[in-house]
């Protein structure tokens, strides 16, 4: 502890004097102290986040890191509770002013969101700085460069060629082509076409056209790896040659494509803040497929020109990013290509590292989610300031017997349901979960109807703190309950009733005119019910915080005040 | 005299006299009293604290030319009082004397594994500036008591009030400070506390610097302030516990078995203090104590409520114990080279005593207990003990004291 007051400025610590003397409430949750260290701590945080080794081909994820952080700022966070809860006013019978009681909520509600800085500070660090690797214009035409290249880079799902049963001629002929390891394609990036016609219009055969070439020789893949290595009963030597000499066939005679709006590109489609609250979902500033797919037909007219140029100079671009593609050669690639061996450039997997950057350059991460994250901070710092409030002005004992309670009443609940509801010659009877449900629900009732009794008591009574701990957890989220209830339930709002309406209407003529304005209306229903839930969540909690806090501050004053029975 | 001359009086005896650690608290605790003597409230409280400083270095209490120093400067500031004091009109608004605890027929009952205690039904008033001792054996519900009067524990039957603090629990709490035998172990440095303590009972800003400063040297804790409970010694614990009560000025202040953990000349002092605080002009507070220390209790307390198996033998002020007796009893050891020699020692006492009455004469196996006539005081026992020529070692009148209480089933 001394070691740590070195750490602090003398007009911090003078500042500490003035708010103990001054403001005792206030003091005791540190604020000043915790704003310091925090301040300091991110400092920390961010010089390890510089320090740590970033370049193109190597990186930290962003991810990782933000969940790694979480350890020492949940340790953080455990030493601010202990600090936190040695002073307490009312434990000191202290002067109770009722909007201080909101401030020193507020203050902790704060102190806890605030925590969540290091966490998110490492992750943004690393973000900012892998950003930062390559601009944003070399990116994109890095992209493009290698997916104008990428047909040249064959790769795709083997098929069971290794497996010794039911080898043919022809399997060991492509053994023996295949001794350095050469896998042939496979099925999940190749589409095959019968003509370059077909290929333009693949994406027209939506419905009542032929099965187009590619998804018959993803069959055959399937139906070949099925008969080699499938289980015993399925498996069939003539079968496997069979669907082996067709595949060969497909791949030999039929140009494929392997362009679906570029290979290389990491997302089609990515979420741009354009502001502190909102974000638009922005095609990627990449190559266009139809662009890829002009210059790939250029060169299906012509494919004895290929560009050794360009092959050089996306092995170089790959290899920027991924260092096990400088083992391969523009030659080697283009024998690959000319053979229809998957490429061994592993240039491939510079996707990932590509998807990677990309990442970082849109912020795309889960923790970067600003609405995800508002509401998982705000509505853990709030339940956990609620509980800090309670621990903090009641005795220990009926805290730790609530936990306990509230851990065993849904175990106990669970049991009865099954016990009274199950019935061996119908089956199950009532629904166990709707049992627990209204249980729960009618419990977290009668608690909080309850509490107000507490002002009643004469002596103190540690089941009255047990409930009244519990009534005041509930509280706040009891309308959010209610609605929810109401809604999934009883369908107060119309929402399943609307939506049978449509069904039943679109069953019986799906081009009826009421649907379109029917849809609308759902749609709209929908949003005013999304706005009823936020309502009833954030209103819950602000009608507890501004009205019903200080409310159940005062039990527990009551409570740790009234004297003992024993 | 009024209360002023009074306090004047009382100084000037102290400054002229060699206890400079007594004569230094009373001026800080008179000028406290006193609003108006806000700036020598300040000297007398540099002077208290050079005085500390002096005896943390082991001035030898202060002894030679540097206690003359001292001397003088307390002299000089009881002479300001004294040019002061006299002229001023109104006196402190709290005034002692008043009502902050009232109980009747207040009983308590446990029951345990067949075994029942029942304590009460006792009628009990507590007033500011009083203290109130509470002596008995043990487990005759002398805590048990304390515990209500701080309001931790409930009743069964009986009343308790407490009219200057209303019904709320929790405001009645405000004004109810509590010691209990062992310190609860507190966090923070004494600072901390003292500060954090004052701060939430309303003393803020400015008046928390002095008020915590003031109960600091006044308590003699000054070079304690930035230590913790586990570097305190449980006298200096105690000490800060009775610093952290007195700093918020409660109305009540309940303590349990306090002085049991301390030496004798701590012991003197704390009780010193307490009554002290207790009487103070601007602050009195009420004090209730439970001690087996007898004596010591007796000496500090206005009113002593003797407990046995739970039921009040005596309650009542301290000099109205027995008043109406028809004996008096004296404790006497003579100062005999033969330890083992009580028999011998009975003989010389009869023989000694024989012009004085005997009533009985008690072997407690440590000391002679002798029951004389009313009319037989001690001056005539001592000197028929002289007379004999025989030496005493110790001497205690217990005539008016409850320690005749607790002899009574020996």
């Amino acid at each position: 502890m001394n070691a740590l007051r070195k750490l602090i400025p003398q007009a911090l610590q003078r500042y500490d004097v003035h708010l103990q003397q001054s403001k005792p409430r206030l003091w005791a949750t540190r604020i000043h102290y915790h704003l310091w260290f925090l301040l300091l701590l991110n400092a920390l945080v961010f010089v390890f986040g510089m320090l740590l080794h970033v370049d193109r081909r190597s990186f930290p994820d962003p991810g990782e890191f933000f969940g790694w952080m979480t350890v020492p700022a949940i340790l953080y966070l455990a030493f601010w509770i202990y600090k936190v809860v040695l002073f307490t006013v009312e434990r000191r019978n202290g002067l109770r002013l009722p909007f201080a009681e909101v401030g020193e909520f507020m203050v902790h509600l704060v102190s806890i969101a605030l925590i969540f800085s290091l966490p998110f500070n490492i992750g943004l660090t690393l973000a900012w700085r892998i950003d930062r690797i390559v601009g944003d214009e070399q990116f994109v035409q890095e992209v493009d460069a290698l997916n104008r290249e990428a047909h040249l880079f064959i790769q795709g799902n083997g098929y069971a060629l290794n497996s010794s049963f039911g080898r043919s001629d022809i399997d060991m002929a492509m053994e023996a082509t295949l001794a350095d390891g050469y896998y042939y394609s496979g099925a999940s990036s190749h589409e095959y076409f019968r003509s370059l016609q077909e290929y333009v219009d693949r994406n027209k055969s939506m419905v009542d056209k032929p099965e187009a070439l590619h998804e018959v020789y993803t069959e055959y893949i399937s139906a070949y790896n099925t008969a080699t290595n499938g289980d015993v009963s399925e498996r069939d030597p003539h079968m496997a040659k069979v669907y082996l000499a067709k595949i060969d066939s497909i791949e030999r005679n039929f140009p494929f494509n392997f362009i679906d709006h570029g290979t290389f590109t990491p997302e089609t489609w990515a979420y741009e803040m354009t502001g502190l609250f909102s974000r638009e979902l922005k095609p990627a500033p990449f190559l266009s497929d139809s662009l890829l797919e002009v210059r790939y037909l250029a060169l299906l007219g012509k494919p004895e020109e290929v560009d050794r140029e360009h092959i050089a100079s996306a092995l170089a671009i790959a290899d920027s990013y991924y260092p096990d593609t400088s083992s391969c050669t523009t030659d080697s690639v283009v024998v690959q290509y000319g053979a229809r061996h998957n490429s061994t450039s592993m240039v491939m997997e510079c996707k990932r590292q590509l998807s990677r950057i990309w990442e970082a350059k849109l912020l795309d991460y889960g923790f970067a989610n600003f609405w995800a994250m508002f509401y998982v901070v705000v509505i853990t710092s709030f339940c956990l300031a609620l509980l800090i409030g309670i621990f903090k002005n009641i005795y220990w004992q009926p805290f730790l017997i609530s936990i306990v309670v509230c851990i065993l009443v849904p175990i106990i609940i669970l049991c009865l349901s099954y016990l009274f509801t199950y019935n061996s010659e119908y089956g199950d009877g009532l629904n166990p979960g709707d049992i627990m449900l209204y249980s729960h629900y009618w419990i977290a009732v009668s608690l909080i109807v309850q509490a107000p009794f507490v002002f009643g008591l004469k002596a103190y009574r540690t089941s009255r703190s047990v409930m009244t701990i519990i009534a005041n957890c509930l509280v706040p989220f009891i309308i959010f309950f209610t609605v929810m209830i109401l809604h999934s339930e009883f369908d107060i709002f119309g929402e399943d009733a609307l939506q049978r309406m449509i069904s039943d209407i679109r069953d019986h003529d799906f081009q009826d005119m009421r649907l379109p304005a029917l849809e609308v209306e759902l749609e709209l229903l929908r949003e005013k019910i999304f706005t009823i839930i936020q309502i009833a969540l954030w209103g819950g909690m602000a009608l507890y915080l501004f009205v019903l806090h200080g409310f159940f501050r005062t039990l527990h004053a009551r409570l740790v005040s009234l004297p003992e029975r024993k | 005299m009024s209360t002023a001359e009074h306090r004047v009086h009382e100084l000037s005896a102290l400054v002229h006299g060699s206890d400079l650690s007594l004569a230094t608290r009373r001026l800080m605790d008179i000028c406290d009293e006193y609003p108006e003597l806000y700036d020598l409230r300040l000297a007398a409280m540099a002077l208290r604290a050079e005085y500390n400083v002096s005896r943390d270095l082991g001035a030898a209490e202060l002894s030679g030319s540097v206690g003359t120093a001292f001397s003088e400067r307390a002299r000089s500031i009881v002479q300001a009082i004294v040019q002061r004091i006299s002229s001023l009109g109104a006196g402190p608004t709290h005034l002692p004397g008043e009502v902050v605890f009232e109980a009747n027929q207040l009983t308590k009952r446990f029951s345990s594994r067949g075994h029942r205690f029942e304590m009460g039904p006792i009628d009990l008033e507590l007033r500011t500036g009083e203290i109130t001792g509470l002596v008995g054996e043990n487990g005759n519900g002398k805590t048990t008591l304390l515990r209500q009067v701080a309001g931790l524990l409930d009743h069964d039957e009986g009343m308790a009030r407490y009219p200057l603090m209303g019904d709320d629990p929790y405001l009645v709490k405000q004004g109810i400070a509590w010691i209990p035998q062992r310190s609860v172990r507190w966090y923070g440095t004494l600072m901390q506390n003292l500060r954090f303590v004052a701060a939430v009972h309303g003393i803020l800003g400015a008046d928390n610097e002095d008020r915590v400063s003031y109960t600091l040297h006044r308590l003699g804790l000054t070079r304690f302030q930035h230590l913790r409970w586990s570097e305190l010694s449980s006298g200096y614990k105690l000490r800060f516990e009775l610093a952290k009560m007195v700093v918020w000025r409660p109305r009540i202040l309940v303590l349990d078995e306090p002085i049991a953990n301390l030496d004798l000349q701590a012991q003197q002092l704390f009780l010193q203090d307490l009554k002290f605080l207790a009487a103070s002009r601007s602050n009195p507070i009420s004090v209730i104590l439970s001690s087996q220390q007898l004596h010591e209790i007796e000496a500090v307390a206005d009113n002593i409520i003797f407990l046995k198996n739970g039921k009040p033998m005596f309650s009542g002020a301290v000099d109205a114990f027995d008043q109406d007796r028809a004996s008096n009893v004296f404790e006497i050891k003579l100062h005999s080279p033969d330890p083992s020699g009580a028999e011998f020692d009975r003989a010389l006492l009869v023989q000694a005593l024989g012009n004085a009455r005997v009533v009985h004469l008690d072997d407690t196996g440590l000391i002679f207990r002798l029951t004389t006539p009313r009319d037989v005081t001690s001056k005539h026992v001592v000197k028929a003990l002289g007379d004999a020529g025989l030496e005493l070692s110790y001497f205690r009148d217990i005539s008016t004291s409850t320690r005749k209480l607790f002899h009574q089933d020996t």
